[in-house]
């Protein structure tokens, strides 16, 4: 049988911590939360199964709306359920409010360090007056971003740092995304090459199973995966400043 | 979003209290605006689903207690939804293998949910595994002919179950009538 490598999503230790802060955040009735990483660690998939798994609302800022709070507050109203979100800013405000007040719903903000800095003053009212709890999601520089607005730092009660992609979950993607059950010596391998980045390692699982596929003349389930295959598929990979 | 009579329930709950405030299936009948037997007895059956679910406890006999909302379970379906929804905001496709592993749903059921939205027009297979959402809206499609089947059966089951009850009570009326002609 020919291998392939499929899309897939790992509930791992990252999940549960971020599913755990915030339902802790709802608990505490609100605030914010901060989650941030470098790129690749799964900090947007993870958010988006998160808020999927707990009933939360997911934002991803775009580029577009730097200059238009009206456009951020529409795309608020939409995920709220609101199908023609009204054309003006006091009523789009007021109508994501009642539909957030009252529901505890978590709210990510995913890329929120694009945001600019007077939005965030947005978000700061937008939770007071819901009582319901914001994440925001972003590069590590959305810390001294969140840090320069006293208020919105003073309300953080959360911050969330993602572990580094640990062994098991390395064998777990495996598994569930090729159905490869990988020695261990394999495994330590693409945990070392992967340096904790999902996209690395997806790489790498892909060039595992060309190699095993292109051994086995189309039959990859029946080589023998062998700590010499990982290698060469690792190091086929550029590694950017990582390599150097 | 749909109204469904669970949803009217629900809300009715909730108007009656916060959490953890204790209400009788009568009171909630008049809340929810039913009137006649049998929807005073889908009250019941939508109440049993609540308990079995954990949005709701029995206190004691017909007196319920409203559980923390937090307790209440998403269904598989609004996950797998949510998440497809969430994906196409970063313009990435999904596959089956990923929507089970976010929902815990099992494949056979992922499979039949994107047969839904293939069929609904909502959903693009991009081949390879991969489906893409082509229709956003908040609003989840449902599979309003499997609900109406299963409702079907249910309500059968129901007739069933109240025929062998009505059965059981004759039966137990002939042995007690033919006791009393032996005794005589």
């Amino acid at each position: 049988m020919r291998l392939q490598v499929q899309q897939t999503f790992v509930k791992g230790l990252n999940f549960r911590s971020l599913k755990i802060a915030a339902e802790a955040l709802t608990l505490s009735g609100g605030g914010f939360g901060k989650l941030s990483g470098t790129p690749g660690i799964g900090k947007s998939v993870t958010a988006q199964a998160v808020a999927a798994n707990i009933g939360g609302v997911y934002l991803r800022v775009a580029s577009i709306w730097r200059r238009s709070e009206l456009d951020f507050i529409q795309e608020l109203c939409r995920e709220l359920g609101i199908d023609s979100p009204p054309a003006r800013k006091g009523r789009c405000y007021n109508l994501a409010i009642e539909k957030l007040i009252g529901t505890d719903r978590v709210v990510f903000v995913d890329e929120a360090a694009r945001l600019p800095r007077d939005f965030l003053n947005i978000l700061l009212d937008l939770c007071d007056v819901s009582a319901c709890p914001f994440v925001l999601v972003g590069e590590p520089e959305l810390k001294s971003m969140m840090e320069e607005n006293k208020r919105l730092w003073s309300r953080t009660h959360r911050v969330i740092e993602f572990e580094p992609l640990s062994l098991a979950e390395v064998a777990m993607y495996a598994k569930q995304a090729s159905g490869l059950d990988l020695p261990p010596s394999v495994v330590s391998i693409l945990h070392a090459s992967s340096r904790g980045d999902w996209r690395i390692l997806k790489r790498d699982l892909l060039g595992v199973v060309g190699m095993l596929n292109a051994k086995g003349d189309g039959h990859g389930d029946q080589v023998p995966i062998t700590a010499e295959i990982a290698r060469i598929a690792a190091s086929m990979g550029l590694r950017g400043e990582a390599a150097a | 979003m749909r109204d469904t009579f669970a949803d009217r329930v629900r809300s009715a709950i909730s108007e009656l209290g916060a959490e953890d405030a204790e209400f009788d299936t009568g009171t909630l009948a008049d809340r929810v605006g039913v009137q006649t037997y049998t929807d005073k007895k889908r009250v019941h059956s939508t109440l049993r689903d609540f308990r079995r679910s954990g949005e709701i406890e029995s206190v004691r006999k017909g007196i319920y207690r409203c559980l923390k909302r937090r307790s209440i379970p998403i269904e598989k379906q609004r996950i797998m939804w949510e998440y497809f929804r969430m994906r196409k905001k970063n313009g990435a496709s999904v596959t089956v293998e990923e929507l089970q592993g976010v929902s815990d749903a099992s494949a056979d059921y992922v499979r039949e949910f994107l047969r839904l939205l293939l069929k609904l027009g909502v959903v693009r297979d991009l081949g390879g595994g991969h489906y893409q959402l082509l229709k956003d809206s908040a609003g989840m499609p449902r599979n309003d002919e499997k609900a109406e089947r299963l409702r079907r059966l249910r309500t059968r089951g129901r007739n069933a179950l109240d025929a062998i009850h009505a059965a059981r009570a004759a039966i137990d009326k002939a042995e007690r009538l033919v006791m009393a002609i032996c005794e005589d």
